[in-house]
């Protein structure tokens, strides 16, 4: 695995969120793997911890799926964006049998941080915004009912699984995988720095935090049991 | 087996020398050939460190920064791989 991420990827790493070390022992945390263009916009992610033949099976699917899109817009940024959201969404299909609509334009966003009225993090930075996923159409309509009965029973037993509710108000349950797949429709090659908020609070749940660990010791009176005799 | 017993050593000359000791030496030989063969390719993988990487105990190469990264990506044609973290990446009982 580690041959293919340095033959076709230059690596770095960043420290986004927090985790607590109650009793000595490690609480929470999370890790996100973020795949993106050399200007830093972002291609796939993969949320949460997975096993190294996922990790492999997500990273060659970016890079077949760059090269795919390079060769076929020829050029073309726009075409490429919109190959690669549309790769997403058939993704998700392939692999949840669920349909959503790939945004392929971008409306001028009216707040991009730059405004008054943005908040801002104490160095003066804006906050990662909470990018909205298109919404799901619903189960794919060549699908039989007992095969998207199995997949969903699947995807309920997929890392992060959570109930969502289709455009028509049905629910349905989304690992994470396939939550980022939703959000991906709409948002391949937004910078990432407009990515990770989604990710890291909506996909997986942590807050963005700059501390390095939280350490707590919820009964600090209390030295050690065993010399105490209690 | 007829004859001599095969001189494996070395390795690929023994192999081709006489049909008898090539297949002798082939068959015994095919388990341990796909042995190194994989352990050279998986196991003992290492990773040329380019200048400001640092593994991290990791067979991955990671520049200290994504700045780093992005530029090396530009010049090499590849694309950029970012990892978030929780915590301390540095202390492997934190990560």
């Amino acid at each position: 695995m580690g041959k293919f991420i340095n033959e076709h990827f230059a690596s770095s790493f960043q420290k986004v969120a927090t985790f607590r070390v109650v009793g000595g022992q490690k609480q929470g945390g999370n890790v996100a793997a973020y795949f993106c263009a050399p200007d830093g916009r972002v291609l796939h992610v993969v949320a949460g911890p997975v096993d190294s033949a996922t990790f492999l099976r997500e990273a060659r699917w970016v890079v077949d799926t760059a090269k795919k899109g390079i060769e076929l817009s020829k050029g073309d940024g726009a075409a490429f964006k919109t190959f690669f959201r549309k790769a997403h969404a058939e993704k998700l299909r392939a692999e949840t049998g669920l349909v959503v609509e790939a945004t392929t334009f971008d409306p001028p966003s009216p707040d991009e941080g730059d405004s008054a009225l943005s908040f801002r993090d104490p160095t003066g930075r804006p906050l990662a915004p909470k990018l909205p996923p298109p919404p799901i159409d619903g189960p794919d309509v060549r699908l039989e009912e007992k095969q998207f009965k199995a997949q969903q029973a699947a995807e309920a037993g997929a890392p992060g699984a959570r109930l969502m509710v289709d455009r028509r108000g049905n629910r349905l349950v989304l690992g994470n995988q396939g939550r980022v797949d939703t959000l991906l429709a709409g948002h391949v090659m937004a910078p990432i720095e407009k990515i990770y908020g989604t990710i890291f609070e909506n996909i997986l749940g942590e807050k963005i935090s700059k501390k390095p660990v939280e350490v707590v010791t919820p009964f600090p009176w209390v030295k050690n049991s065993k010399t105490n005799g209690n | 087996m007829q004859g001599a017993a095969p001189n494996f050593f070395p390795l690929f000359s023994s192999y081709l020398q006489d049909s008898i000791v090539a297949d002798y030496g082939r068959e015994i030989m095919k388990p341990f050939i796909a042995i190194l063969a994989g352990a050279i390719l998986l196991g003992n993988y290492q990773p040329a460190q380019a200048e400001g990487c640092s593994g991290h105990g990791t067979t991955i190469n990671f520049y200290d920064t994504p700045k780093e990264a992005a530029k090396v990506a530009k010049k090499e044609e590849k694309l950029v791989f970012v990892l978030h973290v929780s915590g301390n990446f540095e202390d492997p009982r934190f990560t």
